[in-house]
Formats: structure tokens, C-alpha cells, sequence
């Protein structure tokens, strides 16, 4: 079974996300900080990492970064959530760039939207 | 230089410079006559003088000569002599007295005995007295001789005159007189009345070699005058005479040291020199009156000459004068000033003529010119008035103009001020709506998520009921969402915050990326959607993909709301010519009213208020489309459909 993490400030949408994932049979973690997030990939390796970008104290972009500083971000497939209109389509094209995440979703989404996105990447 | 002044001069130097070369050559050659027939004159007077002079000192030899040849007196002598008895005392002076009275020159008379002894005398207190030594007894032993002068007791000059006394052939004694020089005197005298200056004296040397006057001179006091030999020499005329020059002098100098013409002669016998003069002056006084009288003449046509040469340049230049006069004049702008009662030769009055007719000829042009210049002057002055006073409501006109730009200025910066407050509210505003906006869609999230996992029976079976439900709140919670975004996409637009990403996209991948969100409300509606690509599939355009799928879902979604369920038809065109491709959203619903179509594109502004309930969206739709394909310098616009139904058009530039 494929592993996913998902991580959000907001535990409604974890769990929603956790939700969606279980019934179509993926097995999905939550983590509601950026720390939580950081612990949970030290002990496990994850097929699938569906992040939020903005986030209080350490944002999802913080986590890219440090990761990117770790040497560890090549080897994690991220999916950025976002809802927040501070990042434009042009921004957000450089975070691909510098980062190399490999989709977006934008907030709110269904789960067929989820669903076959997913798919795509496992 | 001024004729009259040329005239004068030339006149001058003709009249003066003959007369005056003539004077001289006449006056030099008339000295040189009076100098040489002066001088004739003294050297025939020297002549004459030097005889009488001789002739003076004879006659002493010769008193001389008759007392000693007295037989009486010689008899007693030699009576006394030989037998040296007493001398006849009154013989002896009975003798004396004669020979005294004979010449009256003779002033002391002495007889010595051979031995120089003084045996009878005038003078009686000499009787006794030797003389062997003196040369006067001396030479008297030899012969009757007239001694150099010399001065007695009175420094009166004398003279000894000595000579013997003889008994046959033997010398019985010497006669020697004291003899003055009063006989001289005649000499000088003799010629005063011809002359005022002429004279004639004589002088001898003394032991010194100086040279004594001894006759009376015609001006001086003085007697015995003595000259300087070395002194005097060259020009002292008695001091030639002594050195034996028997000459015509002409350049001497008298002893007043006056310039004199005269003639000298030496007296061998008797050693004197003799001197004839006379003063140039008197000699060449009728030179000087000729002179005199020349130089008169000289003044005299002098004078006349400049009279006449005036009074003739006069005459000449009068009527040049008044030529000049006129014009200058005339030069100086007095053109009025007429030349006329010009006097004097045909070709001065010629000349005038001339002159006045041109003065005439400048006259009229100048009048001319003037009457010209007056009208010139009146019309600028007319002018003048008329700018000044256009000037003047030019200028009130600037002053309430500069007022109003005040007013302005003013309003403006109020309108700035308020303006910069504005912009701080938009800036807040859009802060405030993008914050707003996160906010509004967070609590989306879990409805509409969880909505869709109902709707898909992810969560357990529904009836057929509850999933209505679901699906209205389901349906509501993605429009709110549609509205959320589409006002923060205004907000953006409007605010220039959002930013194109540019790229070369495929028109036929949009156009399918469109037509699948479009699918799912289409499907619902039982519409047909169809699209095709004109001129190639590989149709290529510069543009931000995202925002180009959205106008074209905006349009799409627009459409789907206007036809009519199950009969609806949609087609998207896309066509290209050489700088832009357009694509068309065409469906065939029932269109949009004339009178509607103008604010089509205008925010919250929907076509028709019926369909409000129906349709999603909060009439920003079009308003977005439009700002993003003008912000990729793109053009969209309506047409009315061929038969019914509506055609929606962008264009982009390739």
C-alpha cells in the first residue's frame, strides 16, 4: 500500500484529506506543523507528500528550504495545496523552479480532483 | 591751408627773397668799396703825417743846429775851454733865451764841457752837475741826435735833443735839450673836423717793449697810454706800426677797443710808429643808412604785398567761402537754405548753380521721404495704440487666467491629497480582500470536499433524497467559490497586481483544457460542445496559459447559460492571419438585446436579470476576460449570431 502525508495547519483538512484518501484505499498520515511533518519523514519514507504552502511559524516553503538544504528534497514527490492569492501563478512557476514540486491544487478541491491527481504520481 | 594764407606766402617769397639777395650782394660789395676808398684815404693821411712828423723832428734838429753854431757862443766856449776862464754869463744866456724862444718845444737847454760837465744852463742849479755817462752826451759828442722819450719830474714826456759844439774841427762841448712834445700835437688834430673819429697818434717803444701813446689821444684823458705789446699785438695797430708794418689794416681794434680802419707807418729815424685810423662805423655809416633805408623798402612792399595778395585771395575765395558756407548748411539738414547772390567768377558761379540744383534735387526727395516717414509713423503709431491696448486686455485676460490656474493648483492638490488618500485605501482594500479572500475560501475546503466524497458514495450509501441535498450545498459551496476568486481576480486586475506569464501555447490545448470544465455543466445540460482549430492544428500564440483557459471557461460558461437545455449547441473556432489569432466562442441560444450589448463587459453587470437565479457567477465574468486579454494588448468583442445566439471573440497578437 502506498504511503501519503498530509500536512496542513488546519486539522479539518487533514483529516478531510485523510478521509478522501482512505476510501479509495491509500494509506494517509497527517502532520499539522512544519515539525511534525519533519519528524514523521525521519522515521518513515512517504510516495507522496501533499503540503500547504502557507502556514504559521514554518511555512511550507521554510520546509522545501530546508530540505532542499538537507539534500533531501529530490527524493520526495510534493504536491502543494494552496488557497492563498499572495502567491500569483508567476511565483508560484519559481517555486517549481527552484524546488521542484510537481503539481499544485488549489483549495477547495474534490475528491476526484484529488483522487486523480494521486493517481497520477503513485 | 586757406588760399588767402597760400596766396600771402607765395607773394611774400617772391617780393622778399629778391630784394633781399639784392641787399646783401649790395650791401657786401659797397663795404668792401667804402673799406678799400676809407683805407686809400688813411694810407695818402699816413703819408702825409709821417712827413710832418719828420718834418717836426727836422726842425728840432735843426734849432738845434743854428744854437750851436752861434760864433759867440762857440767863441766863448772855447774861450772858457782853453784858458777855463769864467763864462760871459750873460752871453751864455742872452744865447739861451734865444735858442728857447726859437722853438718852444725847447723847454730846458744844457751846455757841458767834453768831459760830460754841466757848464751853463737854464736851469742853473744843474750848473757842475756830470752827465759823462748818459747816452744823450754820448751820442750828442757824435752827432745832432733825438733821444727815446722819457718822463721829467712831471711825468711829462721829453725828449733829448743832443749835439756838439764845435771850434773848427774840435769838439769843444755838447748842447743837449730837454724838448717836450707838444709840436707833436699838431698830427691829431688836423683832421677833426673832417671826421668824428679819425686820429692820428704816435707811440714808442719802452725798455719793457710795451708801448707808450706819447701825443694826445682825440678820447681819452689819459696821457702816456700805455698798450700791451704781447696783449695787443695782432690787433693793436700802434703795436704793427712799431714791428715795421706799413699796412692797410681793416680789422683792428683801438685802444676802446672799437673796431677801426687804419693805415700804419714806421719812423726809422726817430723809432716811433704812426697811426691813421678811423671807426668802421663812421666809415661804413652811409653803408648802414643804405641798409637802413633797404630794409624800409623791404617793410614797405612787404606790407603791400600781403594787402594786396589778402584783399586778392579775398576775392577769390569770398564767393568759395559762401559756397561753403551755403552747404554746410545744407549738410547739416538745412535743406531749405537756397544758394544764391553767390558772386564772383563764371566757374564759382557755375558751381553754384549746380549746387542749388541739387540742393533742389535732395530737397524734394527728402521732402518726400519725410511726408513718407510721417505716414509710416502715424500708421505704426496707430498700430501701437491698438497692440497696447490689446496688450492691456492681454494682460487682464493673463491675470484672471493666472488665477484660475491658482484655483486649479489648488484643487489640484486637494484632488492629490485626495487621491493619495485613496490610493492608501485601494492598497488597503486589496490587503484587506486578499486576506478576506483566504479567509472565505479555508472554510470551503472541508464542505466542498466532503460534499463530493457524499456525492460520490465514498461515505457509505444515500438515498436518492439526501443526495439532492448534497449536492445543492455542494453546488452552492463551488460558486461561492467561483465568486470568491472571481473578486479577488478583479481585485488583482484592477489593481495591476497580476502578473502575465508568458509563454508559447497551443491554442487546440487550451481550447481542450477549456471544453473539460466546461464538460461536466454541459453534460448536465445535455449541450453539445465542439471546437475546431482553422489553418493547422500546431496554431501557436504568446500568451499566459492559466489565465487564457480561464476567459475562455468564463466564455464557455456564459454560453452554456444562455442555450437552451437538450438543443444547445457550442463551438469554439480559432482562426489566424498574419499578426493575430482570434478565437470564437459561438452558441445558438437566444442572444443578447441591442440595447444591453454595450455594457456587456462592464463588472457586476449581467445580461439578463432572469437568468440571475440560474446562473453562477457575480457578473465579473467578462469584465476579467476582458482586462486579461487587454493586459496581453488583445481585443475581445460581441457579435449578434447569423440567424439567433450570440458570438463571443478574442484576439491576440502572435
Amino acid at each position: 500500500m502506498k504511503s501519503i502525508l498530509a500536512v496542513d495547519d488546519n486539522k479539518d483538512i487533514t483529516e478531510l484529506v485523510q478521509t478522501m484518501l482512505e476510501s479509495y484505499k491509500y494509506d494517509c498520515t497527517t502532520a499539522n506543523s512544519a515539525n511534525e511533518c519533519l519528524d514523521l519523514m525521519k522515521r518513515k519514507n512517504f510516495d507522496l507528500i501533499l503540503l500547504d504552502l502557507a502556514m504559521p511559524e514554518t511555512s511550507g516553503l521554510d520546509l522545501m528550504a530546508q530540505l532542499k538544504k538537507e539534500g533531501r528534497l529530490a527524493e520526495n514527490n510534493i504536491v502543494l495545496f494552496t488557497a492563498s492569492p499572495i502567491y500569483t501563478d508567476g511565483d508560484l512557476e519559481n517555486i517549481r523552479k527552484e524546488y521542484g514540486f510537481i503539481e499544485r491544487v488549489n483549495k477547495p478541491f474534490t475528491d476526484t480532483e484529488l483522487i486523480s491527481l494521486v493517481e497520477k504520481y503513485i | 591751408m586757406k588760399i588767402r594764407a597760400e596766396l600771402v606766402i607765395i607773394f611774400l617769397s617772391i617780393s622778399i627773397v629778391p630784394l633781399t639777395t639784392l641787399g646783401t650782394i649790395i650791401s657786401l660789395r659797397m663795404e668792401q668799396r667804402i673799406t678799400e676808398q676809407t683805407l686809400w684815404h688813411m694810407e695818402a693821411l699816413a703819408s702825409v703825417q709821417e712827413q710832418e712828423v719828420r718834418t717836426i723832428v727836422a726842425n728840432k734838429i735843426d734849432s738845434l743846429a743854428s744854437f750851436t753854431s752861434r760864433p759867440q757862443l762857440t767863441t766863448e766856449i772855447d774861450n772858457y775851454i782853453a784858458n777855463r776862464t769864467t763864462l760871459s754869463k750873460y752871453i751864455v744866456d742872452v744865447h739861451l733865451s734865444i735858442a728857447k724862444s726859437n722853438n718852444p718845444s725847447f723847454k730846458e737847454i744844457y751846455l757841458l764841457d767834453p768831459e760830460g760837465i754841466v757848464v751853463a744852463s737854464t736851469n742853473e742849479s744843474e750848473i757842475g752837475a756830470s752827465f759823462s755817462n748818459s747816452t744823450f752826451f754820448v751820442d750828442g759828442k757824435e752827432a745832432n741826435t733825438l733821444s727815446n722819450f722819457f718822463l721829467d719830474h712831471n711825468q711829462q714826456p721829453r725828449f733829448w735833443l743832443s749835439g756838439p759844439v764845435t771850434s773848427g774841427n774840435r769838439l769843444i762841448g755838447v748842447a743837449a735839450v730837454s724838448s717836450d712834445v707838444e709840436d707833436f700835437s699838431s698830427i691829431n688834430t688836423a683832421y677833426a673836423r673832417f671826421s668824428e673819429t679819425a686820429e692820428t697818434y704816435l707811440g714808442q717803444r719802452e725798455d719793457d717793449g710795451d708801448v707808450v701813446i706819447i701825443t694826445p689821444l682825440r678820447f681819452s684823458e689819459d696821457e702816456l697810454l700805455t698798450v700791451s705789446a704781447s696783449r695787443d699785438a695782432s690787433t693793436a695797430p700802434i703795436v704793427q706800426a712799431l714791428e715795421g708794418t706799413e699796412a692797410t689794416l681793416t680789422n683792428s681794434r683801438d685802444y676802446r677797443n672799437e673796431p677801426v680802419l687804419a693805415a700804419t707807418r714806421y719812423i726809422d729815424d726817430v723809432d716811433m710808429g704812426l697811426v691813421v685810423k678811423m671807426d668802421r662805423a663812421e666809415a661804413l655809416a652811409p653803408l648802414y643808412d643804405m641798409v637802413f633805408l633797404l630794409f624800409g623798402v623791404g617793410v614797405v612792399i612787404s606790407t603791400m604785398v600781403v594787402v594786396i595778395s589778402f584783399l586778392l585771395g579775398q576775392s577769390i575765395t569770398q564767393p568759395i567761402t559762401k559756397l561753403i558756407e551755403k552747404t554746410a548748411e545744407i549738410s547739416k539738414g538745412n535743406l531749405g537754405s537756397k544758394i544764391d547772390n553767390v558772386t564772383g567768377n563764371d566757374e564759382v558761379k557755375e558751381l553754384a548753380s549746380h549746387f542749388e540744383r541739387m540742393r533742389v534735387e535732395i530737397k524734394s526727395v527728402h521732402d518726400n521721404l519725410q511726408a513718407r516717414v510721417h505716414e509710416k509713423t502715424r500708421e505704426l503709431e496707430f498700430t501701437n495704440a491698438e497692440l497696447k491696448e490689446k496688450n492691456q486686455s492681454l494682460e487682464h485676460a493673463n491675470k484672471i487666467l493666472q488665477q484660475q490656474k491658482e484655483l486649479l493648483q489648488y484643487a489640484n492638490n486637494v484632488l492629490q491629497e485626495q487621491k493619495k488618500a485613496l490610493q492608501e485605501i485601494d492598497k488597503m482594500k486589496a490587503e484587506f480582500s486578499a486576506m478576506v479572500t483566504h479567509e472565505l475560501k479555508t472554510p470551503l475546503v472541508p464542505i466542498v470536499g466532503y460534499t463530493s466524497l457524499f456525492l460520490n458514495d465514498r461515505l457509505g450509501e444515500l438515498t436518492e433524497g439526501q443526495k439532492q441535498k448534497i449536492e445543492v450545498i455542494h453546488r452552492n459551496a463551488q460558486r461561492l467559490t467561483k465568486l470568491v476568486q472571481d473578486i479577488l481576480d478583479m481585485r488583482k486586475l484592477e489593481l495591476g497586481t497580476m502578473t502575465m506569464n508568458m509563454q508559447q501555447v497551443s491554442c487546440l490545448e487550451m481550447i481542450k483544457s477549456a471544453v473539460d470544465v466546461a464538460r461536466h455543466k454541459a453534460d448536465s445540460k445535455h449541450v453539445n460542445v465542439s471546437y475546431s482549430v482553422r489553418e493547422g492544428k500546431q496554431l501557436v500564440v504568446n500568451c499566459d496559459e492559466h489565465r487564457i483557459i480561464q476567459v475562455l471557461v468564463n466564455l464557455l460558461d456564459n454560453a452554456l447559460n444562455f442555450v437552451q437545455d437538450h438543443n444547445g449547441r457550442i463551438e469554439v473556432i480559432a482562426t489566424s492571419s498574419d499578426s493575430q489569432v482570434t478565437i470564437s466562442v459561438v452558441d445558438n441560444g437566444k442572444g443578447i438585446p441591442r440595447e444591453k450589448q454595450a455594457k456587456l463587459f462592464t463588472k457586476f453587470y449581467q445580461a439578463d436579470t432572469s437568468l440571475t437565479r440560474r446562473t453562477s457567477g457575480a457578473g465579473l465574468g467578462l469584465a476579467i476576460s476582458k482586462s486579461i486579454i487587454e493586459a496581453h494588448s488583445g481585443r475581445i468583442w460581441f457579435q449578434n449570431g447569423k440567424e439567433k445566439g450570440s458570438i463571443f471573440s478574442f484576439s491576440l497578437p502572435k
